[in-house]
């Protein structure tokens, strides 16, 4: 503690009351009759100058711990790329603020902490053990070699003439001339301690277990009871009348100071002794605690302190550069032989890492802002950045403090084990006093590492859904034939493939866009078969059945309903670390039972035109899927029908085009005044097209749009001729495969399915067979237009009923007929005549269509299978069996030949006896 | 008088002369068993209750068998398990080629020439010919305007793409099916059967050859040629003796007529 003079006491007391005098004194004349309050000068004042009390108390308070807001100086770390690879090059960037140095003249001190190094491969300094010292090596050999090999020939150490020595300034290469007064933060309290050694000695007298600290409080602020009543007369809240403009009442609120003899306190630093006897804190309350860091409650009062002092100051001011070994300085101005040839530069170039600096420069990180290196899991990084801060001391120089800027902002006495202090000193005739701390900024690095791979630094997934069909429509019915649904998720910062990011599905629905009361189904739909799985990886794309049935829908049954599909993706980084992202996408569906139903028409003639009117047999309603898609043909011209009842303001589309019919130009079913619940198409398109029909209409009872859309697919008529009884006629086994899916539709045994042929039927020998032709689309049955033509082996046939042919097989085994099935299809002259009536369509346009089945039967020995013969036998019957035919016929032939030569010769015989020669 | 008795004896020569040539005796050859009887040269022993037993005995056999034959070749029951034309080809060659030669070498133990398998009289045959394939041709240009001829009358499609097979369908297929109809017909039935009975013979044939093809195939435009074939090629066989100038003269008739078609196609 220094010594305080008792001449500057008394000087500051008279110029306090000077000060009061001269205030007073402009008064004294003004309120000559009565003697002046104090009380009423203040107000005056206030009065005058508009001060108002309370903003006064307010900024006062700020100012009494402003000492304590410091902006000291930072720096923050970016890496490219923000997630690095095992093997890939990472740049690290350092963005220091709050430093007076430009950034070029700032120390930037890298170091590179590897996960696989130890004492025994990574000593470089040699001191036996690895630790911040070598991690600083290890990244300034990195920025001053960058990239050359001392290997390589010509490279000697044993002459350095290339003069790359730098000399290191504290603070920065630009400070020059101003003297050196490093300092340290602590970021709890706010004070700034001097890096000195005070060669004081300061005890405290707190009680065994206890040390001295600093705690404070917060004002706890409640509200009262009690009412106040305002306005309307009467007295205000300070008891003076209130005048009578209006009134009301208000809640008055209370402070409590705080009181850390019972808790809610916390240490803010360290105390001082002041006078060599008196303990004192610059911000909060001098205790006794047991523990500074967790301490919120005074365990003892703290009264008393003794400080003794040498009346010498040491200055700990130091570099944290990277030291070679050897007690060899960096940043000394000298860059010797021994130096070049530990950081391994090329002792013939001033600038090995050819950045426009000199070697030694480039080892202390002049301007150094970027540090890469190859990265490899596990790696840490961090930057000790030495400049002077924009913190001014209270010396009497223009000196700032010298300060070090870490990534964490970890550095300060009590984490490295520092001790703190403090000195006086008399600056401008005031004894100032400079808080001081013994410890070194070298310890703060092991505080400051960074992982690049850690989370934090790489921002969130960003995720796109995207929803296809637009509207959708959903199959409540047993059909689900409900639109297929397709949710695409589109990540593009992705650093993996999105196959190897872990999705995670969520489905909700709702009756309302706002998902008010969302109802998730994720389960029931995994459970029902509308999805596979909603977790796992490769689920970029979510498919999606809408056949949500009535159960689960509720009240939107049958209505309208919003279907909310979510997505948290997920990635692992390499060497640790999540990244995450959240989105979703909303789509508007339409629920219902009622469905398009789909006729074939009839002509009808109306006056001079002919037109068309809804023909008695539906179609595309015998199955799930020709509910879904029907399948027309050319030339056919479909009705379309849907149930009115509960619907109005009907509006056709097909393929985005209105489908209108009217009652004048169309159709008898139709109406003129307004679009009705039946509309006509023709079928004009090529094979393959397809048209997509959507009604919209009102439902009467909600009020609310629904749109259903049924899908006609143009094919070419197509035949097929199948057995009736495939007893009789059964389909040709052509062999067996083995169901590795298990797809299979038919019974497989022991895993071998039979491949069975579409194009052949076998039968027995003299068995009656029946044969029918299925035709697809189906609904050509019954088309009035149909005109068919069986043949067996090219002879015509005519049908035994409507489609059906029945021949006995007359063939021996072996053989086999040819059946082909011939149908065209014409449409009759008056629907030729609608077409052209009605669309327009030429007469030479709605030709007819031609189609084939065909089918070959082969016969087969009833007996084929009774081959029990034995022996002899048994090989004349497999010789019997590889005889050509043509040879067995031309045998045949031959035995009959010569039974007719035989008969003649004995005719011939019986002619020349002698009872014949006798009777002639 | 004896001018106008000269001229008729000339003209009495020119006629003798004609007809020598058209019935083949030109040459002065005698052939006594395409005349009818066998005794006449058989060994210059006449022994005429021996050999019209012989003559009755074998009219009897060759007809049973020629009935027989047919019948067969009609009524053959048909192998489902082959091809229809492969059997027609194969019961063809056994009933009209094969058997008719075994008959009459093992049967009747006679020559093949009594088939008219011998070398022919072409002077007669060339003029038999020609006239089969001029009036032929005359009855052609009446015939084509038919349409139920041209209709009738059909060339397989091959044909019409290459000449070379068009050739070689007339060598082979045709041909041979001529060679079938001569050596039956002409051969068996007209010289071996009916020979005894002149040049009705020829008419007798060709009746039968027809009424055969009717029964079995039914009559219709595809089989003209084939019919009017037969009783030209019957005269061409009578008259030249041999079935090698029938055959030939068949032959000829069958590939102007598909000629003429494929040039039409």
């Amino acid at each position: 503690m220094r010594e305080v003079p008792l001449v500057g006491i008394s000087r500051r007391y008279i110029a306090v009351i000077g000060l009061i005098g001269m205030l007073l004194a402009p008064f004294s004349s003004a309120q000559a009759a009565s003697v002046p309050s104090v009380g009423k000068v203040a107000s005056k004042l206030e009065k005058r100058y508009n001060i108002n009390g309370d903003s006064v108390r307010d900024v006062m308070q700020g100012f009494n711990v402003n000492s304590s807001k410091k902006t000291t100086p930072e720096v923050s770390v970016f890496f490219s790329p923000s997630d690095p690879k095992s093997g890939e090059k990472i740049t690290a960037r350092a963005m220091p603020i709050y430093f007076s140095n430009p950034s070029e003249s700032l120390y930037y001190t890298w170091y590179l902490k590897r996960k696989d190094c130890n004492a025994a491969r990574c000593d470089y300094n040699g001191d036996g053990a690895y630790n911040s010292k070598d991690w600083r090596i290890e990244a300034a050999s990195i920025l001053v070699q960058n990239g050359y090999d001392s290997v390589d020939p010509g490279t000697s150490y044993i002459v350095d003439d290339d003069n790359d020595g730098y000399k290191a300034r504290f603070g920065g290469d630009n400070k020059e001339g101003k003297a050196d007064y490093c300092a340290v933060y602590d970021p709890r309290s706010g004070d700034v301690y001097e890096l000195v050694d005070s060669g004081s000695s300061v005890s405290f007298s707190c009680p065994a277990g206890l040390s001295a600290t600093c705690l404070e409080g917060e004002t706890q602020i409640n509200p009262e009871t009690s009412v106040v009543t305002f306005g309307g007369g009467g007295l205000d809240i300070f008891g003076d009348p209130a005048p009578n403009s209006g009134g009301g009442t208000i809640t008055p609120f209370s402070e409590t100071p705080p009181d850390c003899n019972v808790g809610g306190c916390s240490s803010v630093g360290a105390p001082v002794c002041s006078g060599g006897s008196v303990p004192t804190c610059t911000s909060g309350t001098p205790c006794c605690v047991a523990d500074p860091v967790t301490a919120t409650v005074c365990a003892a009062p703290l009264n008393l302190c003794s400080a003794t002092t040498s009346g010498s100051i040491k200055d700990l001011c130091t570099h944290v550069f990277a030291q070679p070994r050897g007690g060899l300085v960096s940043g000394d101005g000298a860059f010797g032989a021994g130096e070049e040839s530990f950081w391994k530069t090329n002792p013939r170039d001033p600038s090995t890492a050819n950045n426009g600096q000199k070697d030694e420069a480039t080892v202390v990180g002049l301007g150094m802002d970027e540090f890469s290196w190859t990265y490899f899991s596990g790696d840490e990084v961090g930057v000790a950045v030495e400049g002077t801060s924009m913190i001014p001391t209270k010396h009497d120089d223009s000196s700032s403090y010298v300060m070090w800027a870490f990534p964490k902002n970890k550095c300060h006495p009590s984490l490295v084990g520092g001790s703190t202090d403090q000195y006086v000193q008399t600056i401008k005739g005031y004894q100032v006093t400079f808080p001081t701390a013994n410890m070194d900024p070298n310890d703060c690095i092991s505080h400051n590492l960074v992982n690049p791979a850690e989370g934090g630094q790489s921002s969130n997934l960003s995720i796109q859904l995207s929803v296809s069909p637009g509207s959708l429509t959903n199959d409540e019915t047993s059909d689900k034939s409900g639109d297929i649904v397709t949710v695409q998720a589109a990540i593009d910062n992705a650093s993996r493939e999105n196959g190897s990011l872990h999705y995670d599905w969520i489905i909700d629905i709702s009756d309302n866009p706002r998902f008010t009361i969302p109802r998730n189904i994720t389960a029931a739909a995994i459970n029902s078969e509308l999805t596979t799985r909603t977790k796992g990886n490769d689920l970029g794309t979510l498919h999606f059945k809408m056949n949500i049935p009535a159960a689960l829908l509720g009240p939107m049954s049958g209505g309208t309903g919003y279907i909310r599909f979510r997505l948290r993706a997920e990635e692992s980084i390499e060497g640790g670390g999540i990244r995450k992202g959240n989105s979703e996408v909303i789509a508007r569906f339409v629920s219902t039972g009622k469905r398009i139903q789909a006729y074939l028409v009839d002509p009808v003639v109306v006056g001079p035109r002919t037109h068309v009117k809804l023909g008695a047999n539906m179609i595309c309603n015998g199955s799930p899927l020709e509910r879904t898609a029907c399948q027309v043909i050319k030339n056919e011209v479909i009705g379309l029908k849907i149930d009115g009842a509960g619907l109005r303001d009907f509006s056709w589309q097909i393929n985005q085009k209105p489908l209108i019919c009217n009652r004048v130009g169309v159709s008898p079913d139709c109406s003129d005044t307004e679009q009705g619940n039946i509309v006509f198409f023709p079928v004009t398109g090529k094979t393959g097209d397809s048209y997509e029909v959507t009604v919209t209409a009102v439902n009467t009872a909600t009020d609310q749009a629904v749109t259903m859309s049924r899908l006609f697919y143009v094919i070419d008529p197509y035949a097929q001729i199948v057995s009736s009884d495939t007893d009789v006629a059964w389909k040709k086994l052509l062999g067996f495969y083995r169901d590795v899916l298990g797809t299979a539709a038919v019974n497989c045994p022991a895993g071998l399915c039979p491949n069975y042929s579409e194009e052949a039927l076998q039968t027995f020998a003299g068995s009656v067979v029946v044969l029918k032709a299925e035709y697809l689309p189906r609904f050509i049955a019954s088309h009035p237009g149909l005109h068919t033509e069986w043949r067996v082996d090219g002879e015509v046939v005519e049908q035994s009923a409507t489609d059906t042919i029945s021949f006995p097989i007359r063939k021996y085994g072996g053989a086999s007929y040819d059946i082909s099935f011939q149908a065209i299809i014409l449409q009759t002259d008056l629907m030729r005549r609608a077409l052209y009536d009605v669309w327009d369509i030429s007469p030479l346009d709605s030709t007819e269509s031609n189609f084939t089945g065909k089918m070959q039967v082969e016969v087969q020995d009833a007996t084929m299978a009774a081959g029990d013969q034995k022996g002899i036998k048994k090989y004349y019957a497999l010789i019997s069996s590889y005889v050509p035919e043509t040879f067995l016929f031309t045998f045949r032939v031959l035995l009959l030949g010569f039974l007719a030569l035989f008969v003649t010769s004995f005719f011939g015989s019986l002619v020349s006896t002698p009872r014949f020669s006798r009777r002639r | 008088m004896e001018e106008c008795r000269a001229r008729l004896a000339v003209s009495k020569q020119v006629v003798a002369l004609v007809i020598s040539v058209i019935s083949g005796t030109w040459l002065g050859r005698v052939d006594g068993r395409f005349r009818g009887t066998r005794f006449d040269i058989d060994n210059g022993v006449p022994n005429m209750k021996k050999s019209m037993f012989a003559e009755r005995e074998k009219m009897v056999m060759t007809t049973l068998f020629v009935f027989m034959s047919l019948g067969l070749l009609y009524g053959l029951p048909e192998s489902q398990s082959l091809d229809s034309v492969t059997q027609e080809i194969i019961a063809s060659i056994i009933f009209l080629l094969v058997l008719p030669v075994i008959y009459c070498k093992m049967i009747l133990k006679e020559p093949l020439s009594s088939l008219g398998i011998r070398e022919a009289r072409w002077l007669p045959a060339f003029f038999w010919g020609g006239a089969m394939v001029s009036v032929g041709g005359i009855l052609l240009f009446f015939l084509l305007p038919v349409e139920g001829f041209r209709s009738a009358y059909e060339l397989p499609s091959f044909l019409e793409k290459s000449f070379l097979w068009f050739v070689v369908y007339e060598v082979v297929a045709v041909g041979g099916i001529a060679l079938l109809y001569e050596l039956f017909f002409r051969g068996l039935v007209m010289k071996l059967w009916l020979g005894s009975l002149g040049p009705i013979a020829i008419v007798l044939q060709s009746a039968i050859f027809i009424g055969f093809i009717g029964i079995s195939s039914g009559f219709s435009w595809q089989y003209a040629v084939l019919c009017y074939s037969s009783l030209f090629s019957g005269a061409v066989a009578y008259f030249s003796r041999s079935i090698y100038a029938s055959w030939l003269a068949n032959w000829t008739l069958f590939f102007l007529v598909d000629l003429v078609f494929l040039v039409l196609h």
